[in-house]
């Protein structure tokens, strides 16, 4: 009996009748009006979507369209609050759900997993980083191939720290084990490093190789 | 109740919306009768009406007047005010080079000065604004006060918020501002019923869009967008007009565009000469220089063929690429993927904008849409869209420059990336550095560069009220939400007391709502005003001639009529004298009406008398 006390607000804000049909919680089905977005619907509630990292991409837009056709502040005269609400807030899921990284940095979030940030290169890469460092004091024409080659381990490297994740999101689907989440914590925090290394290669580059230089290839 | 009163009659409100394309050469408004969309002619019978203002006598008048007077009144009239609209006096060093009329810095930005009054491009833009308002109520039969207006999709927060305030100062409630690629799109779609993915390459008079939209059941979401916003037709006729300059130098030695009416006239030339080069092979530029202090006067012509033009038109056009291959990027598509790529705006016509589309998409580029209609009637079906009318489409739009804050060090920090869908919130939480400190002060940029100094200004304000506690103890959380409009609103509350903060952001660039109803106040009393100057016009002009033509045929009176009825036309023109004097129009129209009775009978006097000596 006590649950119900804390069941989420299931009447319509507007004409206080019971909030049902394929458009709840968004809109009351009764008197047509969008419906605040309550503290405890998630992402994955707005959308509908199972709560996990593997989404049906096609499913997705489907309902972002449909839930679009009800809520946007076009469908309302005037200005609709709610309704501007309701649809940053669908705008806001919707991306978040269709992104693969930032539909794991939410998972995590909302699972209550943090995610530290680390200042330290990851082990893996460390030893030809220092080699890199080392070589570009001594020898810069060297420094290049070095480069190059430094450029090549980090994309392997990148490539299996991504197919673990996906392994591991996988095995998270199929059993839902925080466990699971606490490993993918740690890879992204492996990653966080990533983005200020890309930066430092970018220097390094214009400095062996002179402005302008580009990666294409 | 009383907010569901005011929803009420906001639903039942069934007074037409029209869409309207403000445009830097010309403005239209477009409006969807029984799911057809058309648009309205102006009251001069076209559908085109040219985004030019000139003063008479402090008057506006608007359109095809006013382009007359280009060349005509250079001083007094102004062109091109689009590319002023929204912007700070250091963003256009180049533009206010490249215009005839006096650009001056005003608080808030930037004004127009004519015969010693300034007028800023917002109330330009409302002037445009009311003759396209007049125009659609001629063409109705009915009251209009509610508008869909497009603008550049690549416009920032200022260009647009100045874009509303125009509206709102010529007294329409602008319902939804429109990307122009977006509202192409939507007639575009209506058509032709397409799916898949298209491109928008839209080139207006001064400036550039791109957008990459998916088409589908009705649903029209724009993937990503980019442009130059002070890139367009205009530009074209540049490389003309600088082209002529430099010859003007050498041949006279003068600086032609230090010459307000030779530069006017070199716009003006230029202009007929790119139109003339999209069809003919060759073409001629003629201006009139004027020499010694305008003693002296000699015509200048230069040549041109297309080829020649092509090659100097190329390099500006060639600035549409990198937009293009940006939006594409950002929507992770390749030129393959599009299933169509649709020509927009009156400078697509030309053959090397053409070339260079088709070389940037890789395919034939579709020509089929009106390119200077198509905006406003997309415009229109919006308006249509919101007025309930049409619940099949739905436009879902995104926003073109990220918008972020400053953060310490003079860098800026994106908080909203570019191309998310709107509308959109962020939310920041803000603290204090110091103890006891009770405000924190907020810069909002948008732009895509690292600098503070690279990206535009939008606001900067200060949170207040915050209770003095020590450093990093207070917690504000500041909402950024960008309307569907792609319009900034920012809330700000204080996470331990709850207590909601009201922030008034001052557009950098432009009004506030309240500065914008304060003149909407005093040009309705000025409305009056120019009501009663326009009546004395007419009055006066009508009176004139009858004056002129009585006064001549004064001599005449005194030698056929009666010394009595003579006498009483002498006293008639002495009272329409003295009304005009006095500029009463109802003295001047009674005295006026006087002044023809008296001179009937004289008239059919003097055409006997002619007749009689022409028989004898």
């Amino acid at each position: 009996m006590a649950a119900a006390l804390v069941s989420q607000p299931d009447r319509c804000a507007d004409c206080s009748q019971p909030l049902t049909g394929t458009l709840s919680p968004h809109l009351c089905a009764q008197c047509g009006q969008p419906q605040p977005v309550q503290p405890s619907e998630d992402f994955f509630l707005t959308l509908g979507a199972p709560r996990r990292f593997s989404q049906d991409l096609g499913q997705l837009e489907r309902r972002f369209y449909e839930l679009s056709r009800a809520l946007h502040p076009d469908r309302f005269p005037g200005k609709n609050a709610v309704s501007l609400e309701r649809m940053s807030h669908l705008n806001r899921a919707y991306s978040t759900l269709k992104n693969r990284a930032e539909l794991r940095s939410y998972l995590l979030e909302l699972e209550g997993v943090k995610v530290g940030s680390q200042n330290q290169i990851p082990m893996e890469l460390a030893e030809s980083w220092f080699e890199l460092q080392d070589t570009l004091m001594e020898d810069p024409e060297a420094a290049r191939t070095k480069l190059q080659e430094f450029e090549k381990e980090m994309f392997r490297f990148k490539q299996v720290e991504e197919t673990a994740l996906m392994t591991l999101e996988k095995s998270y689907d199929q059993s839902f084990a925080r466990e699971d989440l606490e490993k993918i914590a740690r890879h992204i925090q492996a990653q966080s490093y990533l983005k200020s290394l890309d930066r430092d290669i970018g220097r390094i580059r214009e400095k062996v190789f002179g402005h302008g230089h580009s990666d294409h290839k | 109740m009383a907010i569901q009163i005011i929803n009420d009659s906001q639903a039942r409100d069934s007074s037409p919306i029209v869409g309207i394309d403000l445009g830097t050469t010309n403005s239209l408004v477009a409006y969807v009768q029984n799911g057809t969309p058309s648009v309205l002619k102006s009251r001069e019978g076209k559908h085109l009406i040219p985004s030019v203002v000139t003063f008479e006598g402090g008057i506006p008048v608007v359109g095809d007047i006013a382009k007359r007077h280009k060349v005509r009144d250079a001083r007094h009239t102004v062109f091109s005010v689009k590319r002023l609209l929204g912007r700070g006096l250091e963003d256009l060093k180049q533009a206010s080079s490249e215009l005839p009329y006096e650009i001056v810095s005003s608080e808030g930005g930037v004004a127009i000065r004519v015969e010693g009054k300034t007028y800023t491009p917002i109330e330009i833009s409302a002037i445009i604004l009311r003759e396209l308002k007049a125009a659609a109520e001629a063409a109705l039969g009915k009251p209009v006060k509610r508008a869909v207006i497009t603008v550049p999709a690549y416009f920032n927060d200022s260009q647009r918020q100045a874009t509303r305030a125009a509206g709102r100062l010529a007294g329409l409630d602008v319902m939804r501002i429109v990307n122009e690629p977006t509202a192409a799109a939507l007639a575009y779609g209506l058509d032709r019923k397409r799916e898949g993915l298209i491109a928008v390459y839209d080139l207006g008079g001064g400036t550039f869009d791109v957008s990459i939209l998916k088409l589908h059941n009705g649903i029209f979401e724009v993937l990503a967008t980019n442009g130059n916003t002070a890139l367009g037709g205009d530009d074209l006729d540049r490389v003309i007009v600088n082209s002529a300059i430099r010859e003007i130098r050498e041949r006279f030695g003068i600086e032609a565009n230090q010459d307000i009416d030779l530069n006017a006239a070199l716009i003006e030339a230029a202009e007929a000469v790119k139109i003339a080069l999209s069809e003919k092979t060759e073409a001629q530029l003629e201006v009139e220089v004027k020499l010694d202090g305008g003693k002296r006067r000699e015509k200048f012509t230069q040549r041109w063929t297309r080829d020649e033009f092509q090659f100097l038109a190329r390099a500006v056009v060639e600035k549409t690429r990198e937009p293009c291959l940006q939006a594409l990027k950002d929507a992770g598509l390749s030129p393959n993927d599009l299933s169509d790529v649709v020509l927009v705006g009156g400078p697509t016509r030309l053959p090397v904008v053409q070339d260079v589309a088709r070389e940037i998409f890789g395919r034939e580029p579709n020509t089929s849409v009106h390119p200077d209609e198509v905006v406003a009637v997309g415009a229109a079906i919006q308006a249509d869209i919101l007025a309930g009318n049409n619940k099949d489409f739905l436009l879902l739009d995104v926003v073109p420059l990220s918008l972020g804050l400053e953060t310490y060090g003079g860098l800026m920090s994106p908080l909203i990336p570019r191309n998310t869908r709107i509308p959109t919130v962020a939310k920041e939480v803000f603290t204090t550095f110091v103890d006891k400190q009770t405000g924190v002060d907020i810069h909002v940029l948008q732009g895509e560069r690292d600098r503070v100094d690279d990206n535009r200004s939008l606001a900067k304000f200060k949170l207040k009220g915050i209770q003095p506690m020590p450093a990093g103890l207070p917690r504000v959380e500041v909402s950024f939400l960008i309307d569907a409009d792609g319009i900034l609103q920012v809330a700000a509350k204080d996470l331990h007391t709850g207590y909601e903060q009201s922030i008034e952001v001052r557009p950098s660039y432009g009004l506030t709502d309240a500065q914008v109803e304060d003149m909407l106040r005093s040009s309705q009393e000025h409305a009056d005003q120019d009501i009663e100057f326009k009546k004395w016009v007419e009055a006066r002009n009508e009176a004139e001639p009858v004056l002129r033509s009585s006064e001549l045929k004064l001599s005449d009176a005194y030698r056929l009529l009666p010394q009595a009825d003579a006498l009483k036309i002498e006293q008639a023109i002495g009272k329409l004298k003295a009304a005009l004097s006095q500029k009463n129009v109802a003295d001047i129209r009674e005295a006026s009406h006087l002044l023809s009775q008296a001179t009937v009978k004289l008239a059919d006097l003097i055409v006997k008398e002619a007749i009689i000596r022409a028989s004898s």
